[in-house]
C-alpha cells in the first residue's frame, strides 16, 4: 500500500498541478509581456539594437508634452463615449424588437449578428467602398435623393473621417451586444412589466424602471466590453484611414503601433501601450464598481 | 459509467487513489515530454522537406516579390541558382513591405532569421538594421565581384549608409505619369509638355467629363511620389539628391514651397484629380485608370505589368511631370529595396554567391522579361520579348529618356528621410488638400521633421 500524504497535502498539490497549465499560459502570454513592456518603456530601444539604453521616466515625460498623444486620446474619448452609447442603445432596441420572437426571428437574429463574425479587414474594405467619393453607395444614394450637396469624401475630410470610421465600427460591434441582450431578455419577469402597466407606468417608465434593472448584469457586461473595445480600437481605423487624413482618426492604439513599428520607437510605443492598458483597466473597474453601487 | 469509475472521479475517491509515486510518475512523464520536445521533436529541421542525400545547406531568403509575375520570375532565378550549386537549397519566404518592416528586424536579431533579406533602403529602414549590426557591410564583396562598376551609381548611393555599402540595390524604379493616348485622342486633347499645358489639359478634360489624373492620397505613400515629381522638377536632380542624401540644403525654401503649392494646390484647383482625393487610396485611384475612366495615372514603373494586362490594345505612354518654367523634366528614380546579408548568417559565403548570381545575364533577362523588374545594371534588351510600354519604362528607368545625370532624380522618401519626415509629408499634404494648412507651413514642418530625424 502506498504511503499517503498529509490529510490535505495531496489534494492541494493536485489542485495546483491542474492550475499550472493555465497559470503558465497566463504567465508567458500576459504577465511576462506586461513586465517586458514596463521594462521597455524605460528605454529608448528602437526594436533592432542589441542593447537598449535606460532613459528612466523620459518617455513618460515626453508623453505629457506630445500633442498627438493628447489628440489621439481625445479621439478615443469621442470613440468610446459616442460609440458605446450608440452601440448599446441600438443593440438593446434591436433585441427588444425581436423579443417576442416574431416571424422570421431567426433570420433577423442572424442578420443582426452577421457583422460580428466578419473579419475586420472585410468590414474596413466594404465600408471604404461605401464611403468612396466617386462610386460609393452613400454618395450615390444622397445624389439619388437630391441631397448631392451632402455628398463628400467621408474618409478624406478631417471633419467627418472619425465619425465615418466609427459608424463602420459600431455596425460591426452591435451584433455581439444584441445577442447578449437577447439572451438576457429571456430571463426578464414579464409579470413585473404587466404590473407596472396596470399601475399606470408609460412605456419609457416601464423600460427605464422595470426592464433595464432586470438587465443590469447584461448592461454591465456589454458596457465594459464596449468601453474596453473602444479604447483598444485599431483594426477598422488602420484599414480605412491609417490614422489620417492629417491624424484626424488617430487613436491611441494606432498611434502606439505607428510609433513602435513604423517609427521604430519601441520604447516610446511601450509607454503608450502601458497607458492604454491602464486606461482600459481603470475603465473596466470604474464601470463595474459604478454598476455595483447602483444595484446596491 | 461503471460505479467504480464514478467513484474514482469523486473528490474523496480520487484523493485516495493518488499517491506520491503517482505524482512522481506524472511529473516524470511531463519532464520527459518537454525534454524530448526541447531535443527537437516537433521542430522544423533546417533541412525540412529534404530527401535522403539532399543538399546540406539551406539558405533562408526573405523577399517582397508578392505579385504573381514577379514571384514566378524570382522562383525561376532562385531555382537556376540552386541548380548551379548542388549543395545549396533556398528556403524562400515572402512578405509585403509593411510586414517586412515589422518583423524583419526581430527575425534578424533572433539569429535564426533569414540569411538574406530584401529590405527597404534608406536611413529610416535599412539604416536601423545597420546601426544595430544586424546586416553586414558589402564593400569587400562589391570589390571582389565588381559590383561597384556594374551597378548604377544612383542605386549604389541608395544602398550606402554613411559611405558604406550595405545592400545590393534592386528594382530601378521611377515615378511617372502614365497616359492613355487612345483616350486622350478620343477626347480631342494632346499630351501636355509643360506644367501650364497640364493645368489647361486638366481643366479641359474635366469640362469634358473625364478624370484627368488618377491620384488619391488616403494611403501614406502616394503623396511622396507626387512631391518627388514636383520637387525634382523645381530643384533639379543634383540639388535634390544633395538634400536627400547629404543633408545639403533645406526643405523650407521658396523652391520647395513652390513645388508643394504647384502640385497640392494648383493642380487640385485646376481639377486635375477626382474630388476628395484624401478619401481615395492609391489602388482605387489607379483602378480608375485601368478601367479606362482616367486619362492619366500618377504611379511608377512597377505598375507596368498591371497596366498592360488591364488595357490591352490601348496606346499607353509614360512621362515625367511636364516641365515647369523650361526646366528639364526629371523622373524621381530609386531602388525599390536592396538585398542585405544578415551579420548572423552561418552561410555568409553561400549568401554572397547568391547575391552575385542575381545580376548574371541569364538572371537579368528573367527579371526584366518575366518579372518586369529592372535591375540597376547595364544590359542590352534588344531581341528580348518586351512590349512598347515595357521598353518605355525601361528607358525611363535607365536614363530618364535623356541624360541620366539630369533626367533621373531621386525619391524624397529615400536617403536620410526618417519616419518623422515621412509622416510630416503625408499628414502635411493631406492637410493642404483639406484646406487646414498652407504650403509654407508644411515646408516648415518638413524641415523641422528632417532635423528631428
Amino acid at each position: 500500500m502506498t504511503r499517503r500524504w498529509g490529510r490535505h497535502g495531496g489534494i492541494y498539490l493536485l489542485g495546483y498541478l491542474f492550475l499550472l497549465p493555465a497559470a503558465a499560459v497566463y504567465l508567458v502570454f500576459v504577465l511576462y509581456p506586461l513586465a517586458r513592456s514596463v521594462q521597455l518603456s524605460l528605454t529608448d530601444w528602437d526594436g533592432a539594437r542589441p542593447v537598449a539604453t535606460f532613459v528612466g521616466l523620459a518617455n513618460y515625460a515626453r508623453l505629457l508634452h506630445d500633442g498627438l498623444f493628447w489628440r489621439a486620446l481625445g479621439h478615443n474619448f469621442v470613440w468610446v463615449g459616442l460609440g458605446s452609447a450608440v452601440a448599446l442603445t441600438l443593440s438593446l432596441l434591436l433585441a427588444l424588437l425581436v423579443w417576442n420572437k416574431p416571424q422570421g426571428f431567426t433570420v433577423f437574429r442572424t442578420v443582426y449578428f452577421m457583422p460580428q463574425i466578419l473579419p475586420a479587414v472585410i468590414v474596413g474594405i466594404v465600408w471604404s467602398w461605401i464611403y468612396h467619393p466617386t462610386f460609393g453607395i452613400l454618395n450615390r444614394g444622397l445624389d439619388a435623393l437630391g441631397l448631392h450637396t451632402w455628398a463628400k469624401g467621408w474618409l478624406g475630410d478631417p471633419g467627418t473621417a472619425l465619425y465615418a470610421v466609427l459608424a463602420a465600427s459600431i455596425w460591426a460591434t452591435v451584433g455581439l451586444a444584441f445577442v447578449l441582450f437577447s439572451a438576457a431578455l429571456q430571463g426578464v419577469d414579464t409579470e413585473l412589466l404587466d404590473a407596472a402597466q396596470v399601475d399606470g407606468a408609460n412605456t419609457w417608465q416601464r423600460v427605464r424602471h422595470v426592464l433595464v434593472p432586470q438587465l443590469a448584469n447584461a448592461v454591465t457586461l456589454v458596457a465594459v466590453l464596449l468601453l474596453v473595445h473602444g479604447f483598444q480600437a485599431f483594426d477598422h481605423v488602420w484599414i480605412m484611414t491609417r490614422g489620417g487624413p492629417d491624424d484626424s482618426t488617430q487613436l491611441l492604439a494606432t498611434y502606439t503601433y505607428q510609433k513602435a513599428f513604423m517609427d521604430n520607437e519601441v520604447g516610446y510605443g511601450s509607454t503608450l501601450s502601458l497607458v492604454l492598458t491602464a486606461i482600459c483597466l481603470a475603465t473596466a473597474v470604474i464601470t463595474v464598481r459604478a454598476r455595483e453601487r447602483e444595484r446596491a | 459509467m461503471h460505479d467504480s469509475m464514478r467513484q474514482g472521479f469523486t473528490r474523496q475517491g480520487f484523493t485516495r487513489q493518488v499517491s506520491r509515486r503517482d505524482l512522481v510518475r506524472l511529473a516524470g512523464a511531463l519532464a520527459a515530454g518537454s525534454g524530448l520536445s526541447a531535443c527537437g521533436w516537433g521542430r522544423e529541421d533546417s533541412n525540412a522537406g529534404g530527401r535522403p542525400g539532399s543538399p546540406a545547406t539551406t539558405l533562408k531568403v526573405w523577399d517582397q516579390f508578392t505579385t504573381t509575375a514577379q514571384s514566378r520570375a524570382v522562383e525561376k532565378i532562385y531555382h537556376l541558382f540552386t541548380s548551379k550549386h548542388g549543395d545549396l537549397r533556398i528556403a524562400r519566404t515572402t512578405h509585403n513591405g509593411d510586414q517586412m518592416t515589422t518583423i524583419g528586424k526581430t527575425a534578424l536579431s533572433s539569429g535564426t532569421g533569414p540569411d538574406v533579406i530584401y529590405y527597404q533602403v534608406g536611413a529610416g529602414n535599412a539604416g536601423l538594421l545597420a546601426d544595430a549590426g544586424l546586416i553586414r557591410p558589402l564593400d569587400d564583396l562589391a570589390e571582389k565581384f565588381g559590383w561597384t562598376k556594374e551597378i548604377a551609381p544612383f542605386a549604389q548611393r541608395e544602398a550606402r549608409l554613411n559611405g558604406t555599402l550595405y545592400g545590393l540595390p534592386h528594382e530601378s524604379e521611377v515615378a511617372a505619369l502614365f497616359y492613355n493616348k487612345t483616350l486622350i485622342d478620343k477626347a480631342g486633347l494632346t499630351v501636355p509638355e509643360t506644367f501650364d499645358e497640364l493645368l489647361a489639359f486638366a481643366a479641359t478634360a474635366r469640362r469634358k467629363g473625364h478624370v484627368p489624373i488618377a491620384y488619391g492620397q488616403l494611403d501614406i505613400y502616394p503623396c511622396w511620389w507626387a512631391f518627388s515629381l514636383a520637387a525634382n522638377n523645381l530643384l533639379g536632380a543634383e540639388s535634390l539628391g544633395a538634400l536627400v542624401f547629404d543633408n545639403d540644403g533645406s526643405w523650407d525654401t521658396p523652391e520647395i514651397t513652390e513645388a508643394i503649392r504647384m502640385f497640392f494646390v494648383d493642380l487640385v484647383k485646376a481639377g486635375a484629380f477626382i474630388d476628395e482625393l484624401n478619401a481615395v487610396n492609391a489602388s482605387d485611384a489607379h483602378a480608375m485608370f485601368l478601367a479606362g475612366k482616367a486619362l492619366m495615372s500618377l504611379n511608377g514603373t512597377w505598375a507596368v505589368g498591371g497596366i498592360e494586362e488591364a488595357l490591352p490594345g490601348q496606346e499607353i505612354g509614360i512621362i515625367a511631370l511636364p516641365s515647369i518654367g523650361d526646366r528639364p523634366r526629371v523622373y524621381p528614380a530609386g531602388s525599390g529595396s536592396a538585398y542585405y546579408l544578415s551579420s548572423k548568417s552561418r552561410h555568409a559565403d553561400q549568401a554572397a554567391a547568391f547575391l552575385d548570381f542575381l545580376y548574371t545575364p541569364e538572371a537579368v533577362r528573367i527579371w526584366v522579361e518575366e518579372g518586369r523588374v529592372v535591375p540597376p545594371v547595364e544590359f542590352d534588351p534588344s531581341g528580348w520579348k518586351l512590349s512598347g510600354l515595357q521598353r518605355a519604362a525601361l528607358t525611363a528607368a535607365q536614363n530618364g529618356g535623356g541624360d541620366p545625370s539630369i533626367n533621373l532624380g531621386y525619391f524624397v522618401n529615400h536617403g536620410q528621410a526618417g519616419p518623422s519626415f515621412l509622416k510630416a509629408m503625408t499628414a502635411g499634404f493631406q492637410a493642404i488638400v483639406a484646406g487646414t494648412k498652407k504650403p509654407a507651413q508644411v515646408a516648415g514642418d518638413l524641415q523641422r521633421a528632417w532635423e528631428a530625424k
